[in-house]
């Protein structure tokens, strides 16, 4: 009990960690918070766009999606901040986790928003089609909205999945949360501010799952 | 941008035709639904369209505003041909008003902002203008006290009602009624049939498809009855009801006898 108590809960550990995680817990939310924003925008974006059928435009953003959805996150993140650098694009840690973890966003996101698209009944196009409103006007004043309704718990889910992937950023040396809590690990000889990191991660994103659950009530589609 | 002299509600005015189909053909994939219709819908006239199902009804009411795109033949409302390729279709719908089967209501919408949402986007109203045409037009369909309701909130008549506001709202030539009252409880029929019949009374071209015999019997100009793509008989109600001796539209007539009973 001791040992337990002198490995994970050092009071004077914690003590000496804490203002270096609560930085690192900082980074991790502006990657969090800019990863959902972009991601979920970008995967908005780009489900109308297939919406509109159009054959080049599907096929690319199929090619996107499909990429991007089949390639572990880890990988990516390596691959765009060691291996790009060999062909002249180099970019800090921070973009590069980013612009990473939004595409893969997007990529997830892309496939929600588009299936809510097609779960649409036909007779709401046909509704508005039939007072002469154009595709554009009825997707984004009939269709975009009960689509969106109609998919919020897969992208609560995904948006919860993609934030806990920011701890990923810690590899490629960017010091958000679970990188500090390394370092800080190293440097005392001592997991106490691992635990701390794990507590911190509960304290920031357990509210926000249960504020997801209550949006899934608060928007879920009337029947 | 909306042409001016489009925008007017037409005058009922005696034995002008509105609405002229020819040679109307429609095909999906290879299977033959409509093998040349030829129609013509005066100013004014309601023209029930009747016959089993399958036999190219609704595809044919698709087809007027081209919901459906049709194989061959064309369409002409107003001196506009409605199937041409250069046709503006968004402003030519605008002059078709739709009522479907299933209400097709856009759930998140309130009954009013169902009835705004083109008069806002396509004919450009004000928000205040849109309000009152489409209070107008719910007050026209007996709803005075549900603008605000949500469709979920609505019993069936009332969404259907709704539904008729929405095309109204619009002022247009022409109204098509797809099965207005099929999908509806019984009891909740005539009050749909009430609202068509007023507007009938009002002189509005109507193209009805219908199971209501009592209705096209009774409010009907002209019924045209169609079976396996083709219009097989046509005329007044008596003609239809009484003397027609066409063996296909007796049979079914007397299917029809037989479901409901005497009516």
């Amino acid at each position: 009990m001791q040992l337990i108590a002198q490995y994970f809960f050092d009071i004077s550990i914690m003590e000496k960690a804490i203002p270096f995680l609560l930085r690192g817990l900082v980074t991790t939310l502006l990657i969090a918070v800019l990863v959902v924003v972009l991601g979920l925008s970008l995967g908005l974006a780009l489900a109308c766009l297939r919406s509109y059928q159009k054959r080049l435009p599907n096929l690319l953003i199929l090619a996107f999606i499909d990429i991007f959805r089949s390639i572990p996150e880890l990988v990516l993140l390596i691959v765009a901040y060691f291996a790009l650098p060999e062909f002249g694009i180099s970019m800090p840690g921070f973009v590069v986790v980013v612009l990473v973890l939004s595409l893969v966003m997007a990529a997830f996101t892309e496939e929600i928003f588009w299936s809510g698209i097609t779960s649409v009944q036909r007779g709401q196009w046909e509704a508005g089609r039939s007072t002469g409103l154009n595709f554009t006007q009825v997707l984004f004043s009939i269709v975009l909205l009960q689509a969106v309704q109609m998919v919020i718990p897969p992208l609560t889910n995904k948006t919860i999945s993609i934030t806990k992937s920011t701890a990923l950023a810690s590899v490629i040396s960017v010091s958000e949360l679970l990188n500090q809590a390394s370092s800080q690990q190293a440097l005392y000889a001592n997991p106490t501010p691992l635990t701390l990191a794990a507590l911190l991660y509960l304290l920031i994103f357990l509210p926000f799952v249960i504020f997801s659950r209550f949006i899934e009530g608060r928007y879920a589609v009337k029947r | 941008m909306m042409v001016e002299k489009n925008v007017e509600t037409p005058e009922p005015s005696g034995a002008s035709p509105l609405l002229t189909i020819t040679g109307l053909q429609k095909s999906f994939g290879t299977t033959p639904v409509l093998k040349g219709i030829d129609l013509t819908v005066m100013r004014g006239e309601l023209v029930a369209l009747i016959g089993p199902s399958g036999s190219g009804k609704s595809t044919l009411l698709r087809c007027i505003n081209r919901l459906e795109e049709p194989s061959a033949g064309k369409v002409m409302l107003d001196g506009v041909e409605v199937t041409s390729a250069q046709a503006d279709i968004n402003q030519i719908r605008r002059h078709i008003g739709m009522v479907f089967q299933a209400f097709n209501l856009y759930p998140h919408l309130n009954a009013e902002a169902n009835v705004t949402l083109a008069l806002r986007k396509v004919l450009r109203k004000s928000r205040s203008e849109a309000s009152a045409a489409a209070r107008a037009a719910l007050d026209r369909v007996g709803l005075k006290a549900r603008y605000a309701a949500y469709p979920g909130e609505l019993s069936g008549g009332q969404q259907q009602r709704v539904g008729i506001a929405r095309a109204m709202a619009l002022e247009p030539k022409l109204f098509l009624f797809d099965e207005p009252t099929s999908a509806l409880d019984p009891e909740l029929v005539s009050e749909v049939l009430n609202v068509m019949k007023d507007m009938k009374a009002n002189h509005r071209t109507m193209v009805v498809v219908t199971h209501e015999m009592a209705f096209a019997r009774d409010v009907a100009d002209r019924v045209v009855f169609m079976d396996n793509g083709l219009i097989v008989e046509s005329g007044t109600p008596d003609y239809i009801y009484g003397s027609s001796r066409n063996a296909r539209l007796t049979e079914f007539l007397r299917s029809f006898k037989d479901r409901s009973g005497p009516r």
